[in-house]
C-alpha cells in the first residue's frame, strides 16, 4: 500500500503537471478526495488515478476581507474561499480567481487552472 | 443497574480578560466552585474529566489540575470529543463509571486563558494542533474558523434564498440575552446601523457573528442518585435524560452539507433515550461559535423549521420569554468563548430555577446542543429538573 507521504507526493505532482488526478476505487468505482491510500468506503487501496475533466460548481464560497490568516494572505485579501463540487463527485476546497469576489455565485460553472505560489503548484479554479 | 446520574453542582468564573489567570488555575477554580456549590467534600469526589486548552497543546492535562488542586484521586481524565460535544461525552462517561460502582461523584471541567495568553494579532484559536487535511487547506488561505463557517453560512444563505445581512436577528437576539448576564463579557446592545459596521471577516460573517475568546472557566458535580438521596444535597437534582453524538469528520474538508450533520442521528437518539420530543423543551443551549451554528442546531435538530430562524430571531423567540429560548446567559458569541461547558452550567441553572431576571418560567427540560470543529462532530443532551 502506498504510505501516506507517498499519496500526498503523487497528488501534488499530478497538480505540478497541470493535470489534477484523484485517487480512484474501482470497487466503489468513485474517487475521493482528500487523497489517503484507503478507500473511505471499503477501506481497500487505491486502484489508479484518474485526472479530472476540471469541470465543476461553486458548492459555496466565502469572500474573505480580514487578516484572518497571517503570512502572504494578508496581501490577497480580498480572496474568494470555495468549496467547489468537481464532476467526478468529490468536493474539494481551492479559490475562485479570475473573477471579482462579488460575482461568485453559488451554483456557478467553473473550470480549473494552475498556479503556482509562494513555490508551490496550487489547483485554483477560474469561472467557465 | 441502568440508574442514571444527575448533575448537583456548577461553578462558572469571572468570564473576560483575565491576565495573568492560567488555564489551570481557571479550571481549578471553577471545580472549588461546582463543589461548594453542590455542598460536598472535595475528599468525595473519585472522579475528574478535564478538557485541555485549544489554544496551546497539552499532555495529560486532568493530572496537572489534580496536582494544582492537591488531590489524590482514582480517576482522572483528560477528554475531550470536540466542542460542547465533550461534555455531553463527560456525562457519559461519569454516567458509565457511576452505574458501574467504580465512582460516586464526578467533576467535569474546562477553561481556558484563550483570549489574554494568545498570540498577539492572531484571531480566534492558534492552531497549533493539526486536525487533519492541512496540506489541503492552508495553501488557499482557509485555515481559519471563521472561514469554515463562512462557507456553511453562504451556503445557508444560498439556499434559502437570504440576504447577506441575515444573521443580525440572531447575533442581537444573543447580545440582548446577554444583557441580562452580569458575568457575560458583552453586554452592549447594538443597532442595525453597529452591525453594518462591524468589520467584514469571511462572508457573510461579520466579526459580530463570531464568539470572542475568552479567559474563563465552568465545572459541574455529576453522582449517582443514591449518593444525592441519601447525601441531602442542597439543589434541585438535575438529571440527565438522553445523549446522543455522531462524528462524522474532522477537518473542513469534510464538512457535511447542512441536512448531513450528525445532529439529525444526535438529536434522533437523545428524544429517544429521554422519551421526549422538541416540543417539551423549554431551554436550548447551542455551541454558537458563530450565529449560523444557532441556525444550523435548531433547524437540523427539529426546534424550528427549516430557514425559520432568523424570523424567529427577528420577533423576539430566542429570548428567555420568547416561544424558543436559547443561550440565555449569552452564548458564546455574547458571554465569551469557554467552549461550551457554560451552557450546561446555565442549563442546570436554569432548570433549578436559578437563574434570575432571565429566569425561563417553570423551566423543566433543557436541552444542550452543539458540534465541534466545522460540524465534524454533533451532540446533543437532554436535562430534567428533579427525578432522583
Amino acid at each position: 500500500m502506498m504510505t501516506d507521504q507517498e499519496v500526498s507526493d503523487h497528488f501534488w505532482n499530478s497538480v505540478k503537471s497541470k493535470a489534477m488526478a484523484l485517487p480512484w476505487c474501482a470497487k466503489c468505482a468513485r474517487a475521493f478526495f482528500y487523497p489517503k491510500p484507503i478507500c473511505p468506503d471499503c477501506w481497500g487501496e487505491i486502484s489508479e488515478w484518474k485526472a479530472v475533466s476540471g469541470r465543476g460548481k461553486v458548492w459555496s464560497h466565502s469572500v474573505v476581507r480580514f487578516p484572518l490568516v497571517r503570512g502572504p494572505f494578508e496581501e490577497r485579501l480580498p480572496y474568494t474561499v470555495a468549496f467547489v463540487a468537481l464532476e467526478e463527485g468529490p468536493r474539494v476546497l481551492s479559490n475562485i480567481v479570475a473573477c471579482p469576489p462579488e460575482e461568485v455565485k453559488g451554483g456557478m460553472d467553473v473550470q480549473i487552472t494552475y498556479e503556482e505560489r509562494d513555490g508551490k503548484w496550487l489547483y485554483l479554479f477560474k469561472p467557465a | 443497574m441502568r440508574d442514571g446520574a444527575v448533575i448537583v453542582g456548577i461553578g462558572e468564573t469571572r468570564v473576560g480578560k483575565h491576565p495573568g489567570r492560567s488555564t489551570v488555575g481557571l479550571q481549578a477554580e471553577a471545580v472549588i466552585r461546582a463543589i461548594r456549590d453542590a455542598g460536598i467534600e472535595r475528599s468525595e469526589v473519585d472522579g475528574l474529566y478535564a478538557l485541555g486548552p485549544y489554544a496551546t497543546g497539552s499532555s495529560m492535562h486532568a493530572l496537572g489540575l489534580v496536582e494544582y488542586l492537591g488531590m489524590r484521586i482514582p480517576h482522572a481524565v483528560s477528554y475531550d470529543v470536540g466542542g460542547t460535544v465533550t461534555f455531553m461525552g463527560m456525562c457519559l462517561a461519569a454516567t458509565a463509571a457511576i452505574e458501574e460502582g467504580r465512582i460516586e461523584v464526578a467533576v467535569c471541567t474546562f477553561g481556558e486563558n484563550a483570549a489574554t495568553r494568545r498570540a498577539p494579532q492572531s484571531h480566534g484559536f492558534d492552531r497549533k494542533m493539526t486536525m487533519n487535511g492541512e496540506e489541503y487547506e492552508l495553501p488557499f488561505g482557509a485555515g481559519s474558523p471563521l472561514i469554515w463557517y463562512g462557507l456553511m453560512a453562504q451556503r445557508y444563505l444560498d439556499r434559502y434564498k437570504l440576504p447577506q445581512d441575515a444573521f443580525f436577528p440572531i447575533a442581537l437576539a444573543l447580545r440582548k440575552n446577554a444583557s441580562l448576564n452580569e458575568n457575560a463579557a458583552y453586554r452592549e446592545l447594538y443597532d442595525k446601523a453597529a452591525y453594518d459596521k462591524s468589520p467584514m471577516m469571511a462572508e457573510p460573517l461579520r466579526r459580530l457573528d463570531s464568539s470572542p475568546v475568552a479567559d474563563g472557566g465552568g465545572a459541574f458535580v455529576i453522582c449517582s442518585k443514591r449518593f444525592a438521596r441519601e447525601r441531602r444535597l442542597k439543589h434541585t437534582p438535575i438529571s440527565v435524560l438522553g445523549v446522543g453524538m455522531e462524528a462524522t469528520g474532522s477537518s473542513i474538508l469534510h464538512m457535511p452539507d447542512m441536512d448531513q450533520t450528525g445532529f439529525e442521528a444526535a438529536g434522533r437518539e437523545a428524544f429517544a433515550e429521554a422519551g421526549l420530543s422538541p416540543e417539551d423543551v423549554d431551554l436550548v443551549t447551542i455551541h454558537d461559535g458563530f450565529s449560523i451554528s444557532i441556525a444550523m442546531a435548531l433547524e437540523t435538530l427539529g426546534f424550528c423549521g427549516p430557514g425559520e430562524t432568523v424570523e424567529l430571531a427577528a420577533r423576539g423567540g430566542l429570548a428567555y420569554d420568547g416561544e424558543r429560548p436559547v443561550n440565555t446567559h449569552g452564548g458564546l458569541m455574547s458571554q465569551g468563548h469557554v467552549g461550551g461547558v457554560l451552557h450546561v452550567v446555565e442549563a442546570v441553572r436554569q432548570l433549578r430555577g436559578d437563574a434570575g431576571s432571565r429566569q425561563i418560567r417553570d423551566a423543566r427540560i433543557a436541552a444542550i446542543c452543539g458540534n465541534g470543529g466545522p460540524f465534524a462532530v454533533c451532540g446533543m443532551m437532554l436535562l430534567g429538573k428533579g427525578s432522583c
